[in-house]
Order: C-alpha cells, then structure tokens, then sequence
C-alpha cells in the first residue's frame, strides 16, 4: 500500500528526502544547478550515486531487509541508469518524493513502482545501510 | 495600417512592443536595427540615435499568440515529468526544448512563471542567456535560485 505523507514542492527531490534534507535538490546535472557533493562525479551512474551515498556514510549492502541498527536506502535504476530512491524508515517502512510531486510512504521498495503505474523508475537495484545513531 | 516604409502590424507582431512608450516611432519590417525611425502619421521628426524597439527587443511581455504557446508547452512538460528527479530527463522533454527554441522571447515568459512558483526553468535560462547569476552555494535550492533569476531580469531590464 502507498500512502501519501506531504504535499507537493519543488524544494527537493527523491535523493535529497532519502539523504534527509528537505531544502534542496539533489541531482548529477552538468550545469551545477541541482546539489551534488563536492569531490563526487556528475554522472548518473550507480557508481555517481554509490559515492554520493558514503559521503553520507552509506555502503553497498547486501538488500532491503529491515536491519536493527542500521538505516537503509535503495536506489532504483532503469536501463541502468538510476532514477529514484528511497528510506527506509524504523518501523520498516520506505518512504520516498516522487519528483516535484508528493512524499509517500510504502510497504517494499517493490511496492512503489508495482502500485503506481505513471512511475516509470525501473526497479529497486542497490541497497546502501549505515548505523542509525545511538 | 501602412506607411511608406514599413507596415505597422507587422512591426507590432515581430517585436511585441506593447505601443505606449514608443511615440509613433517604428523600425522598418527588415533593415540594420540602427535604422531611423518614422512616426505613425508620417510627420518629419529629429534623428535619432538608436532605435527604441531593438533596445527593447524581447524585454517586454511577446504577444498573445507566444504567450498561449509557451503555456501550452509549459503544461505539457509539466505535467508530462512531474514524478522525474532527473534534470537531464527534464529538459531533453520535446516542450521543454521548444521553449529553449523560442530564445529571448521566452525570457519574460519563464520569468513570469518563475514570480509564481520556483519551477525547474534554471536549464532553460541558462541555455538561452549563456549566463547563470546564481551563486554555486545555492545549487538545488529552488527559491534561491529562482531569486536570482528574478534579480537577473530585473537588472537586465526585463518585465513580466
């Protein structure tokens, strides 16, 4: 089941949400004009988006299993070439910004590109945890 | 209308000059902008040096017809990359494209809807001016850059 949690806004997007800010938008754009960490290429590629990850302190693991101890996000990837991600939340659920539109909370990461048809973001591809805090 | 040199409504619909400030003075049809104007009724008037529409070619709002067209445009692109977190998805949109394709006409225009509400237009303006007014420590954040873009409009004369 997918829930709506907030109102659209144009203030961030799917990358941002899943990395915990909600005041800009994050993307690999040649021009400079959405957010990206320093030091990381402007490629959209998986590795881009793996690097801009640990500098979030997020490594590869292995899936999407709810783990104690630890926060998760996946990525998703069409042909590749990613496209969305989302955050696992405490009580296992996901919760992702679809674009400029609203924040929803699903079941899976499966769940979202299975229960919303106009989403045209491929499939949950790599999974990356870090340690909540104490 | 017509004068002797050069027919009014066309004049009108090339450069979308709204009429009030120009005084009857008109640039011809075809010609170097530098050329000398003539009033509406043909009466003699002082040289003058340079010609008040190619100054302000473009920095007023476009006529009707542009201003439905590049709505139109902008609705579909919207409505078509509403979910899309990807810039590079965004603007590679055929309308998204066609805006860029419309040039300086279309500034007032993204500007206009930018006053409204901080849409993803910063590609199209930067691809159009070749400038970016915006500071690097404000990449993704929207309203920042859509201040800049509005300030950028401002000092270059732009109205919307």
């Amino acid at each position: 089941m997918v829930r709506k949690t907030s109102e659209p806004t144009w203030e961030y997007n799917c990358i941002a949400w899943a990395f915990h800010e909600d005041d800009r938008w994050w993307w690999p754009d040649p021009a400079g004009i959405s957010y990206w960490p320093k030091g990381v290429s402007r490629e959209v590629t998986l590795d881009a988006f793996i690097a801009a990850s640990e500098t979030r302190g997020f490594e590869v693991c292995l899936n999407a299993d709810n783990e104690p101890g630890f926060e998760k996000v996946v990525l998703y990837a069409k042909g590749g070439v990613p496209t969305h991600a989302a955050r696992q939340l405490l009580n296992g659920n996901w919760t992702s910004k679809l674009g400029r539109e609203i924040d929803v909370q699903h079941n899976t990461p499966e769940a979202l590109v299975d229960e919303i048809a106009q989403l045209d973001y491929g499939r949950p591809i790599t999974y990356l945890r870090r340690r909540r805090p104490e | 209308m017509t004068t002797k040199n050069f027919d009014v409504k066309r004049v009108y619909e090339e450069w979308g000059c709204l009429g009030k400030a120009t005084a009857g003075y008109l640039r011809p049809t075809s010609g170097p902008c530098a050329w000398i104007g003539r009033r509406v009724d043909n009466a003699a008037v002082p040289k003058v040096t340079r010609c008040y529409h190619a100054a302000t070619k473009a920095r007023t709002v476009p006529s009707a017809s542009a201003q439905s067209e590049f709505n139109s445009l902008a609705e579909h692109w919207l409505s078509d990359t509403r979910y899309l977190s990807s810039i590079q998805q965004m603007v590679i949109h055929p309308a998204y494209q066609r805006i860029i394709g419309m040039g300086i006409a279309a500034i007032p225009l993204i500007l206009h809807r930018l006053q409204k509400a901080p849409e993803q237009w910063f590609w199209a303006l930067q691809s159009i001016t070749g400038e970016n007014p915006a500071r690097e420590q404000d990449s993704g954040r929207m309203n920042r850059l859509r201040t800049a873009w509005l300030e950028w409009g401002k000092q270059r004369g732009y109205s919307w």
